[in-house]
């Protein structure tokens, strides 16, 4: 466990160095991601000049959705994103083969290794957003706040899990990198409250593709809206993909290794 | 050389970069066609859904001055043209100065801005060559006229330029600060959101609208989609017209300006 | 006295790959998906060697002779198709804690160092991953660094190094935990005669102050000659060599390399001195002049002839260069 601890230190002072090599592009950077937040801001904030409420949210249950979500999308972006992203070019490149090599689990060295430090200030500004907008949400605070971290954790490693299912197929497909983007393509689904979608998809969003437990879930259950079976929900479908991702990951290493030549 | 075959060189290597670019678009469908469902298929759905939310749960007849049909064609619409701007070429020109790959583009006889967006420039036109026949199609069964199809495609085309040279004068950072990527993602969440591909520009507040009225942005997809949705009077077609004119030309002058400046700071790694 | 128990030792390895074959088109691509017609490739036929510790072995042949893969299996990559690979007693492919910590693989190709960062960085990184005791770590940084003549760049950001500076960098990181096991794969690619020369002493000594098992693939045969007291020979997957390149390079046989004033033909030269056709052939470099391959103790009898039947303008006996002499295993 100590050999973790000092490679995920040392990652993060690696990175930290890493972009006070780049600091003009990492302050760019950081204003990107809060410019980020206030296009999605500001696109609510548009749409309920000309509407009291979509389909029962109202603006500050939307904001305070939107609050959730940035938060946990934050520590995503910030350990994980990266690193994701690499992930199939590493695969298709050969460059996994020497994380292979190394005396240290595999998953946590292809998975943890790129850190971008500018989205932690989303984390904050998704955090102010929960505090600002929770009362008038319905957010009790207090404690409450125990429930906001809880599922934060929820939505990074939602987030963790469904990406993983997404780049895993590298090992089996030559472009890789395409159903990465595929991703992306859905992940639109994420930043906007269930409310909006049909029933059709608001099935899939708490199913197969979980984006629900990033924002609109934990926002209705913070809110008082939610039932204990959504945390049956949230065990049993994260549960069901991580165990894909064992077996897939077991599969597609023995298959990474018998067509590598 | 002479003015002649001067000029026959001048247009054979942009031709050659172009086609190469239109081979390049071809070589590659399958991601084609994931970024065609990522950028153009899923933001449109989510949008037509938000639009049915609106009207259903809220019951109201009309949104910031716009009826339901009016806000539905206006999304459909936008499919247009939203896959014609952009293309992220810009990004290629900050890779060329960071890596020092750069260098071979000095020393040949063409411009390093010029070329990559030429290249880009092939994929964009097979793009657009699509969203021609779509929109031809739509001819036969909405009120689009052929007259606005060829405007419009052609004022998203401008546009098309307009966000590159803006992309490329930012891209000039990179002479200074190495690695810039994250000045061309800002203005490409800048882009997103006032281009008009996600919402109709005319539904932001009155006290906002400078926002997006002084930028040259709303013509890549709101500009466009108003013509072909016939809302826009020729003269002020013309205007607008006129208007992406001039932004082109005051960029292009912009652009040769900052560097030729700031290319004195390459570094010319690599090796 | 029994010998040591070897570090590498490899028994009748094989290897085959199992690739879709696609044919083009539309046509092509269903195909693949409902009735797939596969192409199975045999990268290794049965390889068997052993080394003992401490040894630095060549591994040499063609692209594609089956070099790499063998390296994969030693490095526990890729599990051998058949037979058995033990390195330092392990079993590679189940890739355990304990082996992993005592091997180390060098791709000349390919960049395990962050690009981004200074050496001394990345190397930090390599040091939590070890768990190499820090004041050991620096130590061994300073001297790894002064020995290969970059530590004045381990401040510098890894891709602004030069190639040879960085290949040196990366061959630091592969051996700062002090591997018992190193691949080389490459490790002189691309790099100039001094870079290369001064990487090769570099390896030498450590070889020899360390005594880690070293294997070392490489085109340069400057690496091999100088650096391996045994070469493997590698061709289409078989093993065709195994032993002493010196050996090699010691027999019984000379090239004589012949200019003459007139330019006969190379079949009337070759009839002219009574010399089969596969024994002489015209210098790929300078075609004017003859090369002639005969055994040592004729050699007074060719000189003889040569001078009866032509007038000879220079004459010279051809070094035996390890590269020839491989060229020459490996043609016939």
């Amino acid at each position: 466990m100590r050999v973790y601890w000092d490679v995920f230190l040392t990652s993060l002072k690696n990175n930290f160095v890493r972009e006070f090599i780049y600091r003009s592009n990492t302050i760019a950077l950081t204003l990107a991601d809060m410019v980020w937040v206030v296009v999605e801001f500001a696109f609510f904030e548009v749409i309920y000049s000309n509407t009291l409420s979509i389909n029962g949210w109202t603006r500050e249950q939307v904001f305070f959705f939107l609050g959730l979500f940035i938060a946990s999308d934050s520590l995503f972006t910030t350990f994980f994103q990266r690193a994701f992203w690499t992930f199939p070019f590493m695969v298709n490149h050969g460059d996994f083969d020497a994380l292979l090599t190394k005396p240290t689990n595999a998953v946590f060295l292809a998975t943890f290794r790129d850190i971008n430090f500018t989205q932690i200030v989303n984390l904050f500004l998704g955090l102010y957003m929960v505090h600002h907008y929770g009362e008038a949400a319905g957010f009790a605070g207090g404690l409450a706040w125990f429930g906001v971290a809880f599922w934060v954790l929820i939505g990074l490693l939602t987030q963790y899990l469904v990406r993983f299912f997404f780049v895993i197929w590298v090992f089996w497909i030559e472009r890789g990198i395409m159903v990465s983007r595929l991703y992306y393509a859905f992940y639109a689904l994420a930043n906007k409250p269930e409310g909006l979608y049909p029933q059709a998809v608001r099935y899939l969003i708490k199913t197969a593709l979980p984006f629900a437990f990033m924002g609109s879930i934990p926002a209705e259950v913070l809110t008082g809206r939610g039932s204990a079976w959504n945390y049956a929900l949230v065990i049993g479908v994260l549960s069901l993909y991580g165990l894909s991702l064992v077996f897939l990951w077991r599969r597609g290493l023995r298959r990474y290794q018998s067509a590598s030549s | 050389m002479s003015l002649a075959s001067s000029l026959a060189w001048h247009l054979e290597w942009r031709r050659a970069a172009i086609a190469n670019g239109i081979k390049a678009a071809l070589a590659y469908r399958g991601e084609f066609f994931v970024g065609l469902f990522g950028s153009a298929i899923v933001p449109v759905g989510i949008q037509l859904m938000l639009w049915n939310a609106i009207f259903k749960s809220g019951g109201v007849e009309s949104f910031a001055g716009m009826s339901y049909p009016e806000l539905i064609a206006y999304t459909w619409t936008t499919l247009l043209f939203s896959q014609i701007r952009g293309g992220d070429y810009d990004f290629e020109l900050i890779e060329h100065i960071r890596t020092g790959t750069l260098s071979n583009f000095l020393l040949r006889p063409v411009g390093v801005v010029e070329f990559v967006f030429f290249q880009g420039f092939g994929d964009k036109l097979y793009t657009t060559a699509l969203c021609l026949l779509a929109g031809f199609a739509a001819t036969a069964f909405t009120k689009l006229t052929l007259g606005h199809l060829l405007l419009a495609i052609t004022l998203a085309l401008m546009g098309n330029v307009i966000g590159y040279l803006f992309g490329a004068l930012l891209s000039a950072t990179a002479f200074y600060w190495e690695n810039a990527f994250a000045v061309l993602m800002v203005k490409n969440m800048v882009v997103s959101l006032l281009c008009g591909e996600v919402i109709p520009l005319s539904i932001v507040p009155e006290q906002y609208s400078w926002v997006w009225k002084s930028t040259p942005f709303y013509l890549f997809v709101y500009g466009p989609t108003q013509i072909a949705l016939g809302k826009w009077e020729l003269a002020q077609i013309y205007r607008e017209f006129g208007i992406a004119l001039l932004w082109i030309l005051a960029l292009l002058g912009a652009v040769k300006l900052v560097w030729r400046h700031s290319i004195r700071h390459y570094q010319g790694i690599g090796g | 006295m029994s010998a040591p128990t070897p570090a590498i030792r490899v028994d009748g390895v094989t290897r085959s790959f199992r690739s879709v074959k696609k044919e083009e088109g539309l046509k092509g691509t269903l195909k693949l998906l409902f009735n797939p017609e596969y192409v199975t490739h045999e990268a290794l036929k049965g390889i068997t060697f052993s080394i003992p510790p401490g040894e630095f072995t060549g591994l040499i042949g063609a692209n594609g002779a089956g070099k790499t893969t063998l390296l994969k299996i030693l490095s526990g990559l890729i599990p051998p198709t058949s037979g058995e690979a033990k390195v330092l007693g392990f079993t590679p492919f189940e890739r355990s804690l304990e082996f992993r910590k005592q091997i180390s693989i060098v791709m000349g190709q390919k960049a395990q160092l962050w690009w981004d960062l200074p050496a001394i960085e990345a190397f930090d990184l390599l040091r939590a991953l070890y768990q190499i005791p820090r004041d050991l770590y620096r130590k061994r940084v300073e001297e790894l660094t002064t020995l290969l003549g970059v530590d004045k760049h381990l401040n510098t950001q890894i891709r602004r190094l030069s190639l040879g500076e960085r290949m040196k960098m990366e061959v630091i990181g592969a051996i700062l935990h002090l591997p018992r096991v190193i691949f080389l794969d490459e490790p002189t690619i691309g790099l100039d005669v001094l870079a290369a020369k001064r990487l090769r002493e570099f390896l030498k000594a450590h070889n020899q102050k360390e005594g880690a098992t070293i294997i070392l693939t490489s085109h340069n045969m400057d690496d091999i000659s100088e650096l391996c007291r045994r070469i493997l020979l590698i061709k289409e997957g078989s093993m065709i060599f195994d032993g002493d390149p010196h050996t090699l390079m010691r027999q019984d046989e000379c090239v004589l390399r012949i200019k003459l004033l007139s330019e006969p033909v190379l079949e009337e030269f070759a009839r002219k001195m009574e010399a089969p056709s596969d024994r002489v052939q015209k210098d790929e470099e300078d075609p004017t002049t003859y090369l002639l391959t005969i055994h040592r103790t004729r050699m007074t009898e060719t000189f003889q002839r040569l001078l009866a039947q032509f007038e000879v303008a220079d004459i010279g006996i051809q070094e035996a260069s390890l590269e020839r002499v491989i060229q020459k295993i490996y043609q016939n």
